[in-house]
């Protein structure tokens, strides 16, 4: 026996077999021969449990059979007890019996009636007493080991809302308390698909924020729960305490209202604004000044301007691109209008945002090439160019705009309805001033009811209203709308239709029939374009109302109309944006691979690219083998669902796949590709894959024998790759993980580009900006905060400009030789570095360590590697400094941290990303090194400071600087290029 | 110590399987779960299978005690005794081959195969057999169930009478009653479907009834439905193979329905 004692924790024989040791257990035998098997097998059962699970009833009905003494059934117990064993058997026991709990409460079905109240309800078959209290013990396991965030993702995933509840009750210690908060909070937002069990959970998680105590309070988190929820009235509440405690609480209420309007939720920013308003009278003396800064951030359209301010400061757009585009396509003798149009539209996206239209101005000759619809558009893209400009928006447009009381031939009117749709476009983002959002979209309004004859107007108008009026849920325009859809004019309907759609974005949950009216509508007109508008426009209604709209969806996608089925797959698209719902992907991929029309599985296809937009990673992996359909179409979708989804990221595996897909055979394959690969490559830097497709796509542009569709995809990935003067990125989420409602339209009328090239245009509403901006109490940028970013500075730098192309030959005819002594010399170094030890090299791998996205990295690397050739610099510094504000790109956050030690602090740990309010640590001191947020330019009586770009000419400016004088030769260019225009129109 | 107290207790075992008297029986049932409490303790036996210094000793011993054991079971007529006996020696076999070849190992072998046809489990039998080593299969102890195995497969039941009175080992006549009784019931269920009337001396033959009273007994405890008329026995009241409906409507429509799937999905 002593031996047996002794040898009881080795390991048993690799090939061994439990079995000899299992058929003793069977009810014949003699009870003491069952207890002694009984003793042997629990020492070998850590390694033999995959045989010993097979005979768990057995040892079950063993601890429970009264003919056995109580200590053969105490044995038997032993395999079912896990109280703090940590051994592969039990810890398999426990998984299955957790798998079982799991999906006897939550399932990963969506559709199953949820019982949120208990959970004895409605016990499964598999879920018995006895699995509830493994799981229970395994509660409790984790509450003493204090891995409270475990315990919570089992809660979460079994969608027991009981035990979300006793985990934060049983956690004591305040800290950890707040980390599984935050934790449940972003669990709620990314992983939880069942909207009912969400709002529950996060009830209680608001409940808890908000009882912890004043030294731990977590407003952010608080904050976001509440408007998860639509709670707007505990937002104001707590904005207006803040705001009266004065001090650092003020600057905390700021940094709330800057969350809130990231969010891009208007209906909940406008509902918390009433709420402050309400209290206007209590801010009286120094609460005045918080309480008007909070107005202005939140109403006011203050991060517009200084999102504006940035992208116009900061814009590394480079000239030469578009330039030399012009140069390629001017070069062929045969003039292709629709590629011309592409280049404008590509300009348009180089400058987003910037202001930054000198091109078009100093090329009126290759403006003027535009016609007819292509006139349209490129007027429209001054709208893309001078997005939340919002200033001098009429002043700039006024040369395109129907003149008053001028009629317009039936036939013409192609710069007016581009004007308006411009105006649409300057003023869609919620971040603009909510006054002015309010009279244009009034004015369009008017010019609608003025123009209604002129197609090519209303549908201006109409794309602009719906624009302007994004989500406002007006029923007044809604109707007028809905006259222009009853004249029954194919182009103007179209409009009609998707502007009722973006009027009413999200809106269709309130109960009237109006989706029902333009349904009706859309089955009885004959124009394909209507039932397009219409059944997107559905869609759009349908914003975020996930299973609300599902019984539309079912309705679209049955239709025997393609173009409704077509509707449908965006219903889903936009109904379940980013909640990456399982029904909704099934029901994609059911019909991307089984519709008999070529247009509704793209549409399913690139509707999994918003459906799964938080976690984009999916998207590669689902459409990969639909990358290799034999349907061109399901190839093309496939592109650019993966180019939306992964848009960015600049991930190497995306990449390769793609890459492949740009030799495909058929033309608009090549496009799409092409397409995706700008987008995935938006913000890299000069790495080698970036060198390199960009090299092909100005390449490609000038090839005589590329298909136009090739080569459409070649000049708009230009544009699409260094958008927004490289300072903006493709997204649809925001900073804290809402979902952004202007960029998830964007994206889905950019996609509209396929059947109407205006709506290329409408991509400029989805950039987003990727800034750093940190403000001071007053709202000034304070230039002495800065940033250390933990790596080298050409992993996230700027890429380089083009050179003029004389330069360029000349380099061409000397790479030759510059390749063969670049390698020479970098031989040499390299000697010399051995020479010198191997300090670089180990330089590098803990470069290569610090951050996880090594493939980025790597690249970056060869990069620097490859600008050491040419400048022979010293070795690149391992960090470098950002200074407020500065372009903050996906991948940089990670990366950067406050620099230690400086005046000004971050108010909340976390990702410098965004605009982040800054708390001073000497206020007693004046900062004179602060710069004031301005817009390019601003009407005087909304800024107090000095103008810095004055337009009118004659304005009562108080000292013209550069850039206003500037400004003024641009106001005159204007007035030559509306008389050009004129001239081009006669 | 316990090896000691095994070696003493098989000892008295094999005395009493030697006098093969029913009482003896039962006493050796008892000894032989003593035995197997034990052997348990032994930590040179599956699953653990260490090396410790008596290690082949004591496999020896718990193998032979298992055989007795398994040999035990077939006297009192008990399958599952046997099976649970097979369950635990197996093993042994299995991961010991270095163990001497005990006496009764090939009839253990050759019994377990019989068993594993009986309980109709062919596949595990086929396992069983792969598993063999060609001395093995030489054996006329194992030789037996494997080659009964092909006969029954092919169907030549008659060879199967023969080889009943050729058995290896009185033993193994436990297993071939409950297989005879397998056999007749197939032939009775062919003889159904070929025949319409057959002489019931016929009948008796083919079913390898010995006497005509044996074949009475067996048309009476299992073929009720079966008619004497005279010296013949008819089968017609049976109902011959039911009119097989070709459900066309049904297929028709589910290969329309194919066809436009596939359609819509090209």
């Amino acid at each position: 026996m002593a031996t047996t004692m002794a040898t009881n924790s080795l390991p048993p024989a690799p090939n061994a077999s439990a079995v000899s040791l299992l058929s003793l257990l069977s009810p014949e035998n003699k009870p003491k021969l069952i207890h002694a098997a009984l003793v042997k097998l629990l020492s070998v059962v850590d390694s033999l449990w995959f045989e010993v699970s097979s005979s768990l009833p057995q040892l079950e009905e063993i601890a429970e059979d009264a003919n056995h003494d109580a200590k053969t059934r105490a044995v038997a117990c032993a395999y079912f007890n896990v109280v703090a064993d940590k051994n592969p058997y039990i810890e398999t026991l426990v998984c299955k019996a957790i798998e079982i709990y799991t999906k006897g409460k939550g399932g990963d079905d969506d559709d199953d009636g949820l019982d949120v109240d208990g959970m004895d309800e409605d016990e499964d078959d598999g879920m018995t007493e006895k699995v509830v209290s493994v799981v229970e013990k395994m509660f409790e396991r984790c509450y003493v080991d204090r891995q409270w965030t475990h315990a919570l993702g089992i809660a979460l995933e079994a969608r027991n809302i009981d035990k979300v509840v006793e985990i934060y009750t049983r956690c004591d210690d305040l800290d950890e308390k707040l980390a599984a908060l935050k934790y449940g909070l972003s669990a709620c937002t990314t992983v939880v698909t069942n909207k009912k069990f969400r709002n529950a959970a996060l009830k209680v998680i608001a409940e808890q924020v908000k009882g912890l105590p004043p030294s731990h309070m977590d407003y952010a988190s608080r904050c976001m729960c509440d408007h998860l929820l639509g709670n707007s009235e505990d937002v104001w509440k707590l904005i207006h305490a803040l705001l009266k405690q004065g001090g650092d609480s003020t600057l905390m209420a700021l940094q709330l209202c800057f969350d809130l309007v990231d969010t891009g939720d208007q209906h909940f920013v406008a509902a918390v604004a009433k709420g402050i308003e309400g209290i206007a009278g209590e801010m009286v003396g120094d609460l005045k000044d918080g309480y008007d800064k909070c107005m202005r951030i939140m109403l006011g359209g203050f991060a517009g301007e200084l999102e504006l301010a940035f992208l116009y400061k900061e814009s590394d757009s480079d000239p030469l691109i578009i330039k030399n585009l012009k140069k390629s396509l001017e070069e062929k003798s045969s003039r292709n209008s629709m590629l011309h149009s592409m280049s404008i539209h590509t300009h348009a996206f180089l400058n987003a945002g910037t202001t930054n239209d000198t091109f078009l101005r100093d090329n009126l000759d290759f403006l003027k090439k535009a016609s007819n619809w292509a006139k349209f558009s490129a007027i429209a893209g001054l709208g893309c160019i001078h997005q939340g400009h919002v200033g001098e928006a009429m002043e700039l447009l006024d040369p395109y705009l129907p003149a008053e009381g001028a009629t317009i031939a039936p036939e013409s009117g192609y710069s007016e309805g581009g004007a308006l749709m411009a105006l649409g476009l300057i003023h869609a983002k919620p971040n603009c001033p909510y006054e002015k959002r309010l009279s244009t979209t009034g004015y369009l309004r008017q010019q609608l009811k003025n123009y209604s004859s002129n197609e090519t107007i209303a549908h201006g108008a109409a794309t602009g209203i719906g624009l302007a009026g994004l989500g406002c849920r007006d029923s007044a325009i809604f109707n007028e709308l809905k006259d222009v859809l009853y004249t029954d004019s194919a182009v103007a309907g179209e409009a009609a239709g998707l502007a009722m759609g973006m009027v009413m974005l999200g809106g269709a949950g309130n109960g009237d029939d109006s989706v029902t009216e333009m349904l009706a509508y859309a089955k009885d007109t004959t124009h394909e374009k209507i039932i397009r508008g219409l059944s997107l426009g559905i869609a759009l209604m349908h914003y975020g109302l996930e299973d609300g709209a599902d019984g539309i969806i079912e309705q679209l996608s049955r239709d025997r109309d393609p173009v409704l089925r077509y509707g449908g797959m965006y219903t889903i698209a936009l109904a379940y944006v980013g909640t990456g719902s399982n029904k909704a992907i099934k029901k994609l991929l059911a019909v991307a691979i089984s519709d008999v029309s070529n247009e509704v599985r793209m549409g399913a296809i690139i509707s999994l690219a918003f459906v799964l937009f938080k976690d984009s990673k999916r998207v590669p992996e689902l459409v990969k083998l639909l990358l290799v359909s034999f349907n061109p179409h399901v190839r093309y979708a496939s592109c650019m669902a993966v180019g939306i989804a992964m848009a960015g990221t600049a991930d190497p595996k995306v990449l390769t796949m793609l890459e492949g897909m740009m030799e495909d055979l058929t033309d608009f394959v090549r496009q799409g590709a092409m397409l995706a690969t700008s987008m995935v490559l938006m913000q890299s830097s000069d790495t080698k894959r970036a060198k390199a497709f960009r090299t092909k796509i100005t390449g490609l542009v000038a090839e005589k024998h590329q298909s136009p569709l090739t080569k459409m995809g070649a000049i708009l990935s230009q544009g699409i790759m260094e958008a927004g003067g490289r300072n903006v990125t493709l997204s649809m989420g925001s900073r804290n993980g809402f979902t952004k409602p202007t960029s998830v339209v964007g994206i889905m009328m950019f996609m509209q580009h396929w059947f109407w090239h205006p709506c290329t245009t409408f991509l400029g509403l989805a950039f987003q900006p990727t800034l750093m901006a940190g403000l001071n109490k007053d709202l000034n940028f304070v230039k002495k905060f800065t940033v250390v970013c933990n790596s080298k500075p050409s992993v996230f730098a700027y890429p380089a400009r083009l050179e003029e192309k004389k330069e360029e030959e000349k380099k061409r005819v000397t790479t030759v030789t510059l390749s063969t002594t670049a390698k020479a010399k970098a031989k040499e170094e390299k000697k010399k570095k051995e020479e010198e030890g191997e300090g670089d090299t180990m330089e590098v791998e803990g470069e290569k360590k610090e951050e996880e996205g090594g493939g980025e990295k790597k690249e970056g690397d060869e990069g620097v590697e490859g600008d050491k050739k040419n400048e022979k610099k010293g070795p690149e510094p391992k960090t470098f400094e950002l200074v407020n504000p500065s372009r903050m790109t996906k991948a940089q956050p990670k990366v950067c941290s406050a620099k230690p030690g400086q005046r000004y602090s971050q108010l909340l740990k976390g990702e410098i990303r965004g605009i982040i309010m800054l708390t001073d640590s000497s206020p007693a001191e004046e900062d004179e090194e602060v710069e004031v947020v301005k817009a390019p330019s601003v009407e005087e009586d909304e800024a107090p400071m000095p103008e810095p770009f004055i337009w009118r000419p004659g304005g009562a400016a108080p000292a013209a600087t550069e850039e206003g004088g500037e400004a003024k030769e641009e106001a005159e260019e204007a007035e030559e290029a509306e008389e050009k225009m004129d001239e081009a129109k006669e | 110590m316990a090896l000691a107290k095994v070696k003493g207790l098989l000892g008295d075992l094999q005395k009493l399987v030697g006098r093969g008297n029913s009482a003896d029986l039962a006493k050796a049932g008892d000894l032989i779960d003593d035995i197997k409490v034990e052997i348990i303790s032994f930590d040179s036996l599956p699953p653990l299978l260490y090396s410790t210094p008596n290690a082949a000793e004591e496999r020896a011993l718990a193998a032979s005690a298992l055989e007795y054991g398994a040999l035990v079971a077939v006297m009192i007529e008990d399958m599952e005794l046997f099976e649970r006996n097979m369950n635990q020696l197996l093993p042994i076999y299995t991961s010991c081959p270095s163990i001497p070849l005990s006496p009764l190992k090939r009839k253990v072998q050759g019994l377990n195969l019989m068993f594993l046809l009986v309980e109709n489990r062919l596949s595990d039998f086929h396992c069983v057999v792969e598993g063999y080593t060609p001395e093995d299969l030489a054996d006329s102890q194992v030789d037996f169930p494997v080659k009964l195995e092909r006969e029954l497969m092919v169907g030549s039941y008659d060879k199967f009478h023969s080889a009943n009175a050729a058995l290896p080992d009185p033993l193994y006549e436990f297993f071939m009653k409950s297989l005879l009784s397998t056999v007749r019931d197939n032939v009775a269920d062919a003889m159904e479907v070929s025949y319409t009337t057959l002489k019931a001396s016929d009948a008796q033959r083919m079913l390898m009834f010995d006497g005509a009273d044996e074949f009475k007994e067996f048309i009476g405890e299992t073929r009720e439905d079966w008619l004497y008329q005279g010296s013949e026995i008819c089968f017609s009241a049976m109902e011959v193979g039911g009119k097989t409906d070709i459900p066309s409507m049904r297929l028709i429509g589910q290969t329309l329905g194919y066809a436009t799937e596939l359609e819509r999905i090209v």
